[in-house]
């Protein structure tokens, strides 16, 4: 093939030939070399500050979405109480906004805005209430008297360790007593009606535990909701506000800044510790 | 011995180099530099103009040091970056154009070129050949590319590609049989 002959003596021809570049040439290209090495530095400098970022806004977000999941957590607790102790009826009855007038009376001349001492107070309200009940229903009376005396029995028992609050709490009963209208009376006797009906229904009879929480919760939920009424008459009780919110915290604040801190670092830490591979 | 050392060295200076060791990519630059100059010059007429074209092909030769893998050989790789380089370098002076046109040539029997004609008189026919059919022509014979991947490199079909290589075959026939006869003349 005559073609390939001669193409392959060019070929020969040019192989051999060197065309020596200029003496800048190098330098030239040097120079290019450095100026982009320069700007790849640059711009992994960028992808630092970007990861530094990145990292920064999964500290906050893990920090905060903790925070949300712990009170979630505390939520379901509370629930899963008052399910275990009162009909949904009760539950309505004891946060009906007529009811927390006579509540957030207590709670506001309670100025040591202890739960235990506000629980003690819806106890005696309720032994004072009974005696004018069991003139008009004798039936009633009765298994009011048994609920009434667990009541008392849990009442004394916190009573004789904190002798204290109770003269504030007998104080508290009398002012309860002169507050108290005909509504609010046939409030109590509906609530009275939903303990006998719990009695009935479980023949072992209301246990004092179940009490206990019922008027724990009762008492905890009527705090918030005066604390967050603004146009009612009564003042707003910083004490018992804080004193809610203490409750409500299961882990102390310090440890849980403690804990987001921690996160937030051993995150920062991996990042780093990452970042050539 | 001496090649499997002069193997070695090279691979030393090659990973040194990707490490952007200034010094490494300098004496690759010293190896490799005159040859690749002369196949940029193949392509492009101006020789100032080519050594632009091996700057910029040496710098995306070190830039990209890290992709080589050590298959086949080094000269080969930065080979076809400055190939590649000069194509978008024409390309880009729109100076690349494959002419369809018949042109009528006349069968010629030359079947070799005389051994006294410079590697420079080589050089001017080859540039007296229009882009496409220079650009194809050099790819095929000299470089050694296949129809295929030239049409690809070239963004042109595989038969443009074959008949972009016929004509230059033929016209360089013609220029090298006149060569020849003034060459015969003189002597």
């Amino acid at each position: 093939m005559a073609p390939i002959k001669f193409e392959e003596q060019i070929k020969d021809k040019l192989e051999q030939r060197k065309v020596t570049p200029s003496v800048e040439a190098w330098s030239k290209l040097s120079q290019r070399l450095d100026a982009d090495e320069k700007r790849s530095k640059k711009s992994s400098f960028w992808w630092l500050g970007i990861a530094a970022s990145v990292a920064a806004i999964v500290f906050i977000s893990v920090s905060y979405f903790n925070k949300n999941g712990e009170n979630t957590v505390n939520e379901i607790i509370v629930k899963e109480n008052i399910k275990d102790v009162i009909s949904p009826k009760t539950d309505a009855i004891i946060t009906s906004p007529e009811n927390t007038n006579t509540e957030t009376q207590i709670v506001v001349a309670d100025k040591n805005s202890d739960i235990e001492v506000g629980k003690k107070s819806v106890n005696k309200k309720e032994e004072l209430k009974s005696s004018t009940i069991v003139k008009t229903n004798s039936t009633q009376s009765q298994i009011l008297n048994t609920a009434v005396d667990k009541q008392k029995r849990l009442t004394v028992a916190t009573v004789d360790k904190q002798q204290e609050k109770q003269s504030i709490n007998k104080e508290l009963s009398n002012s309860v007593k002169d507050a108290l209208t005909p509504k609010e009376t046939t409030e109590f006797n509906s609530v009275v009606a939903e303990l006998q009906k719990i009695k009935t229904e479980n023949k072992t009879g209301i246990t004092d535990q179940q009490i206990d929480s019922l008027l724990k919760v009762a008492s905890r939920e009527l705090l918030l909701d005066k604390a967050l009424k603004k146009n009612s008459n009564t003042v707003v009780d910083a004490d018992a506000l804080l004193q809610y919110a203490e409750d409500d915290l299961g882990q102390s604040f310090r440890t849980r800044i403690y804990e987001a801190l921690k996160n937030g670092f051993n995150d920062v830490k991996t990042v780093v510790a990452k970042r050539n591979n | 011995m001496k090649v499997i050392q002069l193997y070695n060295n090279e691979k030393k200076l090659i990973a040194k180099a990707a490490k952007s060791n200034r010094e490494a990519q300098h004496v690759l630059y010293e190896l490799h530099a005159p040859k690749m100059l002369s196949v940029c010059r193949y392509y492009v007429k101006d020789v100032h103009q080519a050594e632009e074209v091996m700057l910029n092909g040496f710098f995306k030769v070190f830039k990209h040091l890290k992709s080589f893998k050590g298959e086949g050989s080094f000269e080969g790789w930065i080979r076809r970056i400055m190939v590649r380089e000069a194509i978008s370098y024409l390309r880009g002076k729109k100076q690349l154009e494959f002419p369809v046109e018949e042109i009528d040539f006349k069968q010629n029997s030359t079947d070799s070129i005389n051994s006294n004609i410079e590697v420079a008189e080589i050089q001017r026919l080859i540039d007296g050949l229009p882009e496409g059919y220079k650009m194809v022509f050099m790819m095929y014979a000299i470089e050694g590319y296949k129809h295929y991947e030239i049409a690809e490199m070239l963004k042109i079909s595989e038969g443009t590609s074959k008949s972009q290589l016929y004509k230059a075959r033929q016209l360089l026939q013609q220029k090298i049989k006149e060569l020849n006869k003034t060459s015969y003349g003189t002597n």
